[in-house]
């Protein structure tokens, strides 16, 4: 089975990602964030409820999808992220450039 | 925040910003003599953005204001003297600002770092004593290094600066990728192992190397972190394990006697006393300190350009007396309909008339006015170049003159906005390629300054932009030679072509894309997008050239795309609209003249005008209609059965004297005497080419509001939109150059076809066949898929046992046939060379015995499957002159091998063809086109439907050949559940394996889809699974896969 889960509401996308965001996982990840914007998706969500780990890729691509989807109205947001996870990318004084929630 | 009020100030700041760029490099070109007022506007500009954005708190775009304020304020009191440095610096910051204007929400986060340090530097070096409340404590980092600032004002959150001086303040530039991950460390054992070790104070992680989703910008994350701790760290050591020179130590502790260095003399100025005040050292020497700091690198144009294309304005400003006279306008309106209702009334047609004329007065004005809201002035546009022809010699080091006229011409803002990228893109090739270097112009015996002019006017109802250039101008004959090598034309066509003709090729694809070519033919990268976003707003490109003298482009434009004059004309009665700017000029050829003014080239008809042969379209062939013609006297119209146009009835008649019989037997009421049956001839100009269209009539000149075409009428490249005319009926409007197309003149478009064409072949027809030698005489072939290998053997390595002829091969025995074992061919001498042609049948491997030689060729002929069919061979084919024979070694191996049970999978499986056909159903063409590459690229062959309709259509045409299916859930017209239901219902169809592609997959929604009849469920862009899931699917079914690697379930029974 594939390793996110997809919801889709109108233009809003909601990706649940699975235990860990690793290099392992970053290009299934970019190709179906690549899918989804040019799918016309304005309002993208990546759900990290089920997320207890991120390395250095999975923060890139996170970087790379926020850069994409901070332009022409587009929005992505973290959401349901656990709190070791929130607060390093807090530590990290990128949690409000990547719009991250605590779940 | 109040939305509105935001918005306000973006539009607000916006208009600030617009202006700059000119007033600026005005301001660069006094230098010294500095022009106060201008100054002074860019300073209020700067206030104002800076004033605005406090209110909002939009604190990045409030410091960097601030900063550029200082030093305009600096060069406004004459304590800076503007240079390019400068300039450059304050350009760039303003070009920053304009980017956080445009998406205040994520201006917060923009990295302003490196103009704050420019701009500050700048500040400090014009005065050294100056307030430090204007100016932030400077800490420059050794190398290349952005430089920090640590704030002196309250804009900076509290955790962005040291708050104690008790501590050591390091600076740790490192990467998170080389760094952290590569040493076996993650990411938060790192940040963990920092907390630990004293306090993260402000940490800048460069999100731009991480690129975009489509270019990622491979493995680096390149960090800044300031970072605190009480003790002394060893950057080596545990926590940070980084080398030296990624360390650096930013403050000690006050009470600390450890200068770092006997150069840190620099001192910083006090700052505010809200923060304390550390002693920075400086690592570098404070000698060597440039007037101005590094500005950081300036974005390249294309950059600035695409910022610039990404913010289009949403707002417009319109003048009160403007909207005033709307207002009077619409009351004018108002007044008018009571006129007419009062004579309605009264039934009085006089009445009418009159209210008719007065609301006819009120409309025209009142399109005036609401057209003028929508006109700009072009010198929006226009006023960009300076600073794109500046960068550009100042790069390309050529000296440039620009000569920009016309600014104040109006025009619809549409136009305005889609305008920006075309003409810039041609601004910039004129500089570019088309300006000589100073040497170069020098060696030409020209001036050493270029001189590029950019002109708008008004000419006809159209606005005419101009960009000329005194450069080296555009080589007709190397262009034509270039588009030639790349086959984009013939040979033939290229000696048929005009100069004017040639030059044109610069707008094909093909052309623009090689880069040879463009140094050939000294323009033409992405000419044809050009071209394409002109067509677009209804633009078209004309280009004057001379060698060594220069190039003009001159492009026309409508004044606005939604309403524009047009020509309306009759064919059949029907009527349709030609967009005025194509229209050139309206020929009425008398009957009688006809013979004289058109000839026949060919099979073309040409027609003589002035000096020019201009080739005819008659556009009731074009739209396949009847031609007719209307008798003068009755008023009926019936077919013309004339041939050509040129032809008059009595023109076969090939001798004088049965001509003059005709003549005379018609003389008097010959209808060719009669005015209608004149012929009317409307000279058309695509840019590329002029043709004549020949039509019924015309009718009028009207001004036609432009509507789209329907989707069902989307892709007929002969019309340009529809209108509703008075009459409530619909015109088409006709688009000259898809006419042109559509007519396959000869000219650019033909070449363009052609090229088409010949990659449609590739794609279809071209089929790749491996020859070989039976008899000595008899050349045969087979399809060059169904070859696994070719082997020399000799005939020792061929084994006769047990009536089986085999072969080992690899260690296991190869089952060999020949051609002749099965079919009535010749069979293979003694003497001649042997090659063995392995090939894959089902499951098994067989070879084929040929004679030498073999080769592998590629034609494009096609396959004759009558006149030498027998078994064993599929038919023939003629290669190089010669009759050769196809052999399906499918059928050998069945024919000679009937114990093998071999079943053709499909009918496809000897063509070149994938021999699996699967039948995709996707709405979403994204979605439709990736997952057909993913099916493609595992060899299947895959027939695409939009929806479910549409794939049942393809299912009913096509069910015999489709293997499964393959569908979206949520399509419109008919659901994949729908589909599914269909075929499970269709006793034709319902064997086939469904398989559903979704992005929503819960429980619920499979159990729905089993019910239907889906086979399988898999997520949309999740390739590997449902690849396999499919292979399963189809394997269960007992179809052969495709690749030569069937799935478990059929491998039974292979050795």
């Amino acid at each position: 089975m594939s390793r996110f889960s997809l919801e889709r509401e109108g233009t809003t996308v909601r990706v649940t990602l699975g235990t860990e965001l690793t290099v392992s996982f970053v290009p299934e990840l970019r190709e179906l964030l690549c899918a989804i914007q040019d799918d016309g998706v304005r309002n993208l969500i990546l759900d990290f409820s089920k997320t207890t780990f991120l390395d250095t890729a999975g923060l890139s691509l996170l970087l790379a999808a926020r850069n994409n989807f901070s332009q022409e109205g587009r929005t992505l947001k973290l959401a349901g992220l656990q709190g070791p996870l929130f607060s390093l990318l807090e530590t990290l004084r990128i949690d409000q450039r990547l719009n991250a929630e605590m779940g | 925040m109040d939305d509105d009020i935001l918005k306000e100030f973006v539009a607000e700041a916006r208009e600030h910003l617009a202006t700059i760029e000119s007033d600026l490099l005005a301001i660069e070109d006094g230098g010294a003599d500095i022009d106060e007022d201008r100054v002074n506007k860019v300073f209020r500009a700067a206030h104002s953005i800076k004033g605005a954005s406090g209110f909002f708190g939009l604190d990045k775009i409030k410091e960097l204001a601030h900063k550029a304020e200082t030093v305009l304020d600096l060069i406004r009191s004459r304590k800076l003297a503007p240079n390019a440095e400068i300039t450059n610096l304050l350009l760039g910051a303003f070009d920053k600002l304009r980017e956080m204007v445009n998406d205040p929400g994520q201006s917060q986060t923009a990295d302003t770092h490196a103009f704050l340090v420019g701009l500050v530097d700048l500040a400090q070096s014009a005065q050294p004593n100056t307030n430090p409340a204007h100016i932030g404590m400077l800490v420059t980092t050794t190398g290349t290094e952005l430089p920090v600032i640590v704030q002196d004002d309250s804009v900076g959150s509290p955790k962005s600066r040291p708050t104690s001086t008790t501590n050591y303040v390091y600076e740790l530039q490192l990467d998170l990728f080389t760094d952290v991950e590569k040493q076996d460390r993650t990411l938060s054992e790192f940040i963990q192992g920092l907390q630990n070790a004293g306090n993260i104070l402000d940490c800048h992680v460069d999100g731009d190397s991480s690129g975009s989703l489509e270019s990622p910008g491979g493995r680096r994350l390149p960090t800044k972190i300031t970072f605190s701790s009480r003790s002394k760290i060893d950057p080596t050591a545990a926590p940070l394990f980084l080398s030296a020179g990624q360390v650096r130590l930013v403050s000690a502790p006050t009470e600390s006697e450890l200068p770092l260095s006997p150069e840190s003399t620099r001192q910083v100025p006090e700052p505010a006393p809200s923060a304390p005040a550390p002693s920075f050292p400086e690592t570098r020497p404070a000698a060597s300190r440039p007037t101005a700091a590094q500005p950081p690198p300036a974005p390249s144009s294309k950059e600035r350009d695409k910022e610039g294309g990404a913010a289009a304005e949403t707002t417009l400003r319109v003048s009160v007396e403007l909207l005033e006279s709307l207002m009077n306008l619409a009351g004018e309106l108002v007044l008018s309909r009571n006129q007419l209702r009062a004579v309605l009334n009264q039934h009085k047609l006089r009445g009418v008339q009159a209210s008719f004329q007065r609301i006819n007065l009120v409309t025209s004005e009142l399109q005036d006015a609401i057209m003028q809201t929508r006109m700009q002035s072009i010198g929006n546009v226009f006023a960009k170049f300076p600073r794109v022809v500046r960068d550009m010699s100042r790069n390309l080091k050529k000296d440039i003159q620009l000569d920009i006229r016309g600014k104040d011409v109006g025009l619809d803002k549409s136009l305005i906005e889609g305008l920006s990228d075309p003409l810039t893109h041609m601004v910039r090739n004129a500089a570019d390629h088309g300006i000589e270097s100073v040497e170069e112009r020098l060696r030409a015996g020209k001036r050493p300054t270029g001189t590029l002019r950019i002109e708008a006017r008004h000419e006809a109802g159209q606005v005419v932009v101009e960009i000329a250039d005194d450069g080296k101008g555009l080589d007709p004959n190397k262009i034509a030679s270039a588009a030639l090598l790349r086959g984009l034309i013939s040979p033939e066509a290229m000696q048929t072509m005009s100069d004017q003709e040639k030059m044109h090729l610069i707008f094909l694809p093909g052309l623009s894309t090689a880069e040879k070519v463009t140094d050939v033919s000294g323009r033409g990268v992405g000419m044809d997008v050009v071209r394409t976003n002109l067509a677009r707003l209804g633009g078209k490109v004309d280009i004057v050239s001379e060698i060594g003298q220069g190039t003009l482009f001159r492009i026309k434009l409508p004044l606005t795309l939604a309403i524009i004059p047009s020509l309306v004309v009759s064919v059949n009665n029907e009527r349709f609209a030609i967009p005025q700017i194509s229209v050139v000029e309206l020929l009425r050829i008398r009957a009688d003249k006809v013979k004289e003014r058109i000839e026949v080239i060919g099979d073309a008809e040409v027609l003589v005008l002035r000096d020019e042969l201009i080739p005819i379209v008659r556009f009731a062939d074009i739209l396949n209609i009847r031609r007719a013609h209307v008798d003068a006297e009755t008023g009926e119209s019936g077919a013309d059965r004339r041939e050509r146009l040129a032809d008059r009835r009595s023109s076969h008649a090939t001798d004088d004297g049965a001509r003059t019989d005709a003549i005379e037997m018609r003389h008097g009421t010959d209808r060719r005497q009669r005015a209608s049956s004149d012929l009317e001839i409307v000279v058309v100009n695509t840019g590329a080419m002029k043709y004549g269209l020949v039509v019924d009539y015309f009718l009028t000149g009207e001004e036609i509001v432009v509507k789209p075409l329907g989707r069902h009428l989307k892709g007929l490249p002969e019309y340009a939109g529809a209108t509703i005319m008075g009459d409530g009926t619909v015109a088409l409007i006709v688009d000259a150059a898809g006419l042109a197309a559509k007519a396959q003149l000869a000219n650019v478009n033909a070449a363009r076809e052609s090229v088409e064409e010949m990659d449609a072949d590739k794609v279809i027809e071209n089929r790749s066949f491996l020859l070989f030698h039976n008899g000595r005489e008899e050349l045969c072939a087979t399809p060059l898929e169904c070859v696994v290998r070719v082997e020399k053997v000799t005939r020792k390595q061929v084994e006769s046992i047990g009536g089986k002829r085999t072969m080992q091969y690899r260690g296991i025995f190869l089952p060999l046939v020949t051609l002749s074992d099965v079919a009535r061919v010749g069979s293979i001498d003694e003497e001649q060379e042997l090659a063995v042609i392995v090939a894959q049948v089902g499951h098994r491997e067989v070879g084929l015995l040929a004679a030498m030689p073999v080769d592998v060729i590629e034609t494009k002929a096609t396959l004759d499957g009558v006149t030498h069919r027998q078994t064993g061979v599929a038919g023939s084919t003629i290669i190089r002159d010669t009759t050769v024979l196809v052999a399906d070694i499918f059928e050998l191996a069945q024919t000679t091998f009937p114990e093998w049970n071999l079943q053709r999978t499909t009918e496809a499986s000897s063509s070149s063809h994938s021999n699996c056909q699967l039948l995709l159903a996707e709405d979403s063409d994204f979605f439709r086109a990736q997952v057909k590459r993913y099916l493609e690229s595992d060899g299947y062959a895959v027939l695409e439907a939009e929806d479910g309709e549409a794939a049942w259509k393809l299912l009913q045409e096509h069910g015999d050949t489709i293997q499964a299916v393959v569908t979206d859930v949520e399509m419109p017209n008919l659901t994949g559940l729908g589909l599914a239901t269909r075929i499970r219902q269709d006793a034709r169809l319902r064997h086939l394996p469904i398989l559903a592609l979704t992005s929503l997959a819960s429980e619920e929604d499979i159990a729905k889809g089993k019910a239907a009849g889906v086979d399988d469920y898999q997520i949309k862009l999740d390739r590997d699974n449902l690849l396999i899931a499919l292979r399963a699917l189809l394997a269960a079914k007992g179809v052969a896969v495709p690749g030569g690697q069937p799935a478990d379930v059929v491998q039974e029974g292979t050795s």
